[in-house]
């Protein structure tokens, strides 16, 4: 498997920091700069497959920076604290491929990454997780030929399980990235739908609790 | 209707009213004279008919006629000579109205009142279209009472009467539409000053701000446009000034959820980080390392947000302190961290007691100082200047360090602002103080003023009206 190569534009240090840290957990490879004109020399020097840029920062600004990566066709996404809708219009309309705010959950801006870098055909289209095939195009389960059927919810479950493997996931962050919307403290969706999809994968061991607060899972 | 048109048509309406009246008198009066005259000839035509008859009657009488008949043939001789040759018209009848001698037209006398006798009677008529004035008199001879009559044809003077009409209808018109044009261009240059006012105000209302009026003239509409523009020019400044202040609140509001934000994204990650997986040691410290500087910045916002907030609405306390020693106090709280930069501290202060609030003061100085030691390099020299001058204490600050960008200058006391993001961060500043401080300055009646080069260095001056007299 190819390492993908990011390149994180943001001149805070603990945020460049914290987006490599989980981005070069989730085995991508990353550099980072921390204003404009770094940015640039950088873009020039190597080839990535995806640019995350901050919009204020010092010497060259992210809106600037963006037309300047445009000929290299490189996909860009913004995040920055400028939460306003015509900030992220203006952001969109320049070409940006997405657009995230601050404060945002690394989840969330996994999930942007890889839908981002499957767009442009750069992420992998299947994950294989013990016997397990999940093809992310046609939407299919597989287990030698077999198919597995999963409902829309268990799909998007297992996607989440397989895009944060060997990672303990809350159930409001399960919540939150497969119903989407506030997570209401007690419900039992969660649980009920990661029991459905224990079952019908027969993973048993491969996705266990964490804690009471979540679940894991482990290959 | 518009106010030039209003003046078109009054003015309009004024020359040719009076044009009218004076045209009308002008003819009347003229005709008027012209008949008179007529009728004055008539009469005297009529007492020189009636005379020539007294004279020959008399010499009738004085026996040089035989018979009245030869006395009338005479009359009608004479008449006959005289009359005839000057085409004048006229008629003598008898008592029984059998014409005695006549020269007229087939046109007919018009029937006279002339019951008594020797009353001269005259009359203006019309007939067969023609216009005639006529004298009439009854005479009594010796045993014959004759009528006289005699007229004269006055057309001619109605006929020119008509033809003035006709030709002052005419100048009528022409000087109606001659005035009419003057008039449209007069009204026109009058109101020209109203017209622009119109469109200044309405361009004002629509918002662009920067439209003024002439003020050449230096009649009432010079003054109103001088006024206008005087209020334009307010109103302008009005307007900028809260565009200002509304940006500023943008920016504050702006910066503040930046400010909030960053720090925020920062724990909520790391933490994030650490609690769904086993981290190395070494990334576990620095995570814990961040979500703890990071939520010392908040906390340190939020201090100087509740500073800023609560100065805002505090009445401050003033009370009598000596100026050096507050200017020693500050440089107590600072004391360590200037000694670790190796800062060289020159303070020529005099021994003065002033007015002010001693921890809002104390706070500035600290602040100023503060900016002051992020600003120089390690054996930086920092200078403390404070005398009095008038009634203003006048407290200098100045170092050798970096310098304020010219562009900065102005906004460096808004809330949030820094000039070098990155490095005042790393001072650990927030960027709220010189806005606390501008805040507190002006609750002394005091100011803070800059001058700065880049490279230089920076000074700092702050005076307040704090002589204690």
């Amino acid at each position: 498997m190819r390492k993908y190569h990011i390149l994180i534009v943001e001149d805070e240090k603990p945020i460049s920091n914290l987006i490599k840290l989980s981005l070069t957990s989730h085995g991508y490879q990353c550099d980072t700069v921390f204003d404009g004109m770094e940015a640039a020399d950088k873009i020039e020097e190597n080839r990535y497959d995806l640019i995350l840029l901050d919009i204020m920062l010092p010497k060259v600004d992210g809106y600037e920076l963006l037309e300047y990566i445009k000929p290299y066709q490189t996909p860009v996404i913004f995040i920055t604290a400028k939460g306003k809708l015509e900030d992220k219009v203006k952001g969109l309309r320049l070409g940006a491929e997405d657009y995230i705010t601050k404060p945002f959950e690394l989840l969330e801006l996994l999930a942007r990454v890889e839908t981002v870098l499957r767009r442009y055909n750069k992420a992998e289209d299947t994950y294989t997780i013990e016997d397990v095939i999940i093809d992310t195009i046609s939407m299919l389960v597989k287990r030698e030929e077999q198919e597995i059927s999963l409902t829309q919810k268990e799909f998007n479950l297992l996607l989440l399980f397989a895009e944060n493997r060997n990672q303990a996931l809350f159930r409001e962050q399960i919540y939150e990235r497969v119903w989407g919307g506030e997570y209401i403290g007690d419900s039992r969706t969660v649980d009920l739908h990661v029991q459905r999809l224990k079952k019908k994968l027969g993973w048993d061991k491969q996705i266990v609790a964490v804690h009471k607060v979540g679940y894991r899972l482990e290959v | 209707m518009r106010f030039g048109v209003k003046i078109f048509m009054s003015t309009l309406l004024i020359v040719l009213l009076s044009l009218c009246v004076g045209g009308t008198a002008m003819i009347a009066l003229s005709f008027t004279k012209s008949v008179a005259a007529e009728e004055e000839l008539v009469q005297k035509d009529n007492r020189m008919i009636r005379a020539e008859i007294t004279a020959l009657v008399r010499n009738y009488n004085r026996s040089m006629y035989s018979n009245e008949q030869e006395v009338l043939s005479s009359i009608i001789n004479t008449l006959e000579q005289n009359w005839k040759a000057e085409n004048k018209q006229y008629r003598i009848q008898d008592e029984k109205g059998i014409a005695i001698a006549e020269n007229m037209t087939d046109v007919d006398f018009a029937p006279l009142d002339i019951a008594k006798a020797n009353r001269l009677s005259y009359k203006i008529y019309k007939s067969n279209g023609l216009y005639f004035v006529q004298a009439a008199v009854r005479m009594e001879l010796n045993d014959l009472t004759v009528t006289i009559e005699n007229r004269n044809e006055i057309t001619s003077i109605y006929l020119e009467r008509d033809a003035q009409i006709k030709l002052f209808l005419k100048i009528m018109l022409f000087v109606g539409a001659l005035g009419a044009v003057l008039n449209f261009i007069l009204s026109c240059w009058i109101t020209k000053p109203i017209a622009d006012l119109t469109d200044a105000s309405k361009a004002i209302a629509e918002g662009n701000m920067k439209i003024r009026v002439s003020t050449k003239s230096d009649d009432e509409f010079g003054i109103l446009a001088n006024h206008f523009n005087s209020m334009a020019d307010a109103l302008e400044e009005k307007i900028d000034e809260l565009y200002d202040a509304a940006r500023r609140q943008e920016n504050f509001v702006g910066s503040f959820a930046h400010e909030i934000k960053t720090p925020l994204t920062s724990i909520i990650g790391y933490a994030d980080l650490l609690r769904s997986r086993k981290l190395e040691e070494e990334i576990s410290f620095e995570a814990a390392n961040y979500i703890f500087q990071e939520g010392k910045r908040l906390e340190s916002l939020s201090i100087k947000l509740l500073e800023l907030m609560v100065e805002e609405k505090l009445e401050m306390e003033a009370g009598r302190v000596p100026l050096r020693q507050l200017v020693e106090g500050a440089l107590e709280a600072l004391s360590i961290s200037l000694r670790e930069k190796g800062i060289t501290v020159q303070l020529e202060v005099e021994e003065f007691i002033i007015k002010a609030d001693k921890d809002l003061m104390k706070s500035v100085i600290i602040n100023v100082l503060d900016n002051a030691r992020k600003a120089v390099d390690s054996k930086g020299i920092i200078k403390i200047n404070g005398e009095v001058l008038g009634e203003d204490v006048v407290l200098t600050i100045s170092d050798n360090g970096r310098g304020i960008a010219k562009e900065d200058l102005d906004k460096i006391t808004e809330a949030f602002y820094m000039a070098d993001k990155s490095r005042a961060r790393s001072e650990g500043g927030a960027g709220l103080g010189l806005a606390i401080c501008t805040r507190i300055m002006q609750m002394h009646n005091g100011e803070m003023a800059f001058e700065s080069e880049l490279g230089k260095g920076t000074k700092v001056t702050l005076s307040w009206k704090g002589v204690d007299l």
